[in-house]
């Protein structure tokens, strides 16, 4: 028995303390490794939300800039329902027609409304009675729009919500698409703004 | 001893130390490509977001070069026999791919296209940029001539020409004015006071007059010099020569052709009710004795001395080896003076004030079978594709 529990020189195994400290040095090593990673985890999901947002609001704006710039377009060179190919222009509304089939009248489907909806915290496009959501996570005053007349003064407007009092005389209409990054941690706001030209007003035509 | 060689066998490795930092790197790794591809992605997305601008830029210089191109012809008379047909554009340099200078892998194909129709008054055009990474962007226009102009309230075409002013009581003004007003149009563009095809003859005009006499020649402003004049791509004089044999094969009436000479008494030369194309074939003076005036188009074929009361609305082609327009008396054009030489000797008082209302008199004479007059063309409607 004696010598069966005599042990080789370098193989006497571990001691109690020895395990309870090294035990201890894991438990810290692990728990950091743990935490490190979890913040280099949320980190990238934060990044990633963060891309998503600033995507969706590019694309978002890449769509309604191009819809408005097309505001006004008469392809046949005249068009008497038109009108100014802007209407109802709010600081969180506007709607844009042109006449997109050529044939000289404006159709139901022809006339675009962008809006805030805050309930459902969207940006939404109407066409022809149909709403769809053209992107979510707008905080509140997450989309604006701002109207510029040809020597760059703010266009007059009146009434209660404020609208523009002479559509015809906006050229240039500034977007604001603000977006909240929806997986972000913490709240997380992307804004991205865009100059867009109505390029069918006489200012932009005559730029030959 | 047994306890010992099975240790030995297990080479010497105690714990789970490998598959912990197999675990470790796994995830750090999980991590890394995780993050690679998602900026990755957003590259992607920003180089074609990049890209696609380049193109649509594309397209629009491509727009803008097919615009100047047509202008630079001295503008248009029908889209259909000048622009909108394979050889003329052509001839304009459209139709192939043209890169954008400086900017080798950006390219622009600009076209006509046949539907809607094209008119002698407008049609469509549609340029399609193209970037790298298979961007493309395709832009179209509308264009029209809405109505003709001139250079130069005294446009004179030719090269190496030579320019001639004495007195000073001569006000030729580029400013556009109504028919018989005597101020411009608020708001009105204008054009240049005297223009030239290039700036050598310009600067050969201004050097003719002398100090008194540089602001009697008003207009758009030309940086350096008081006088309004400068070089402009107006028709050349291959293209006056076609506007007068096209203006010389309309009907008679409204073509009034008479032979060159003397112009005395009270002549009457069209009226802005009822204007006309009046040709003189030859040397042509308007002498002082009477009171002359005249409508629409009148074209010398000659030289064109002036030296009685003359009160014109609408164009003067002065064509011909002499090629002097010579002021000695009281007169008065509203419109423009299309002419090959210059020399105004003023003794009573002349005045030539340039009126787009006028050219557009000129170029809707009743009776005319087509328009006579250049225009220059404008964008009326822009689209995506």
């Amino acid at each position: 028995m004696t010598t069966a529990r005599s042990r080789p020189l370098g193989a006497a195994g571990f001691t109690m303390l020895e395990l309870l400290v090294a035990t201890a040095i894991s438990l810290v090593l692990g728990a950091a490794g743990f935490f490190f990673f979890r913040a280099q985890l949320m980190s990238l999901t934060d990044q990633s939300a963060g891309l998503d947002a600033i995507e969706g609001s590019r694309a978002a704006l890449d769509f309604m800039a191009n819809d408005i710039r097309l505001a006004g377009l008469k392809p046949t060179g005249s068009c008497a329902t038109c009108g100014a190919g802007l209407s109802g222009a709010q600081a969180t509304t506007i709607t844009v027609a042109w006449d997109a089939n050529s044939n000289g009248t404006l159709d139901a489907n022809e006339s675009i409304t962008y809006a805030y909806n805050s309930s459902s915290k969207a940006v939404t496009r109407t066409v022809n009675g149909t709403t769809t959501t053209l992107i979510s996570n707008v905080p509140s005053g997450g989309l604006s729009f701002q109207y510029l007349q040809s020597d760059g003064s703010a266009a007059a407007m009146s009434g209660s919500p404020a609208t523009v009092t002479t559509p015809a005389n906006v050229t240039t209409v500034l977007v604001t698409v603000q977006v909240q990054a929806a997986k972000a941690t913490s709240p997380w706001n992307t804004t991205i703004s865009s100059r867009v030209t109505l390029r069918n007003r006489a200012s932009a035509l005559a730029r030959l | 001893m047994n306890d010992m060689t099975s240790r030995t066998a297990t080479g010497g490795e105690r714990g789970s130390s490998m598959v912990l930092v197999l675990l470790v790197l796994f995830a750090i790794l999980t991590l890394g490509v995780a993050g690679l591809s998602s900026a990755g992605f957003g590259i992607t997305l920003s180089n074609n977001y990049r890209t696609g601008t380049q193109a649509e830029q594309a397209a629009e210089s491509g727009l803008i070069h097919a615009v100047k191109a047509m202008n630079n012809t001295g503008g248009v008379i029908s889209f259909l026999t000048e622009v909108a047909n394979t050889s003329s554009w052509n001839t304009l340099g459209m139709g192939t791919s043209l890169t954008m200078p400086s900017y080798s892998n950006i390219q622009y194909t600009v076209n006509y296209l046949n539907t809607p129709a094209p008119t002698a008054t407008t049609m469509w055009i549609t340029s399609t940029g193209q970037a790298p990474g298979s961007s493309q962007r395709t832009i179209n226009e509308r264009l029209g001539i809405l109505q003709p102009y001139s250079c130069g309230a005294i446009d004179l075409p030719n090269s190496g020409i030579s320019a001639n002013f004495n007195g000073n009581n001569f006000s030729v003004d580029g400013n556009d004015y109504a028919i018989g007003a005597t101020t411009p149009t608020a708001g009105s563009t204008g054009t240049l006071g005297i223009s030239t095809r290039t700036q050598t003859d310009a600067d050969t005009v201004v050097g003719a007059l002398s100090n008194q006499q540089q602001d009697n020649v008003a207009g758009i402003p030309v940086t350096g010099q008081v006088a309004s004049v400068g070089p402009c791509t107006g028709p050349s004089p291959t293209r006056l020569q076609s506007i007068v044999s096209t203006a010389l094969s309309q009907p008679s009436p409204p073509v009034v052709s008479l032979p060159g000479g003397n112009v005395t008494g009270n002549t009457t030369l069209g009226t802005v009710a009822s204007p006309q194309i009046t040709y003189y074939d030859g040397d042509t003076t308007i002498k002082a004795t009477g009171n002359s005036s005249g409508s629409g188009i009148l074209i010398v074929n000659g030289g064109l001395t002036i030296q009685g009361n003359l009160d014109f609305t609408g164009l003067i082609i002065v064509l011909g080896t002499t090629q002097i327009t010579t002021v000695t008396g009281n007169a008065t054009v509203y419109g423009a003076i299309w002419t090959t030489d210059l020399s105004l000797t003023v003794g009573g008082s002349a005045a030539v004030r340039y009126s787009s209302p006028s050219l557009a008199l000129a170029n809707s004479i009743p009776g005319l079978t087509q328009p006579l007059l250049p225009q220059r063309v404008q964008v009326l409607a822009w689209s995506q594709g």
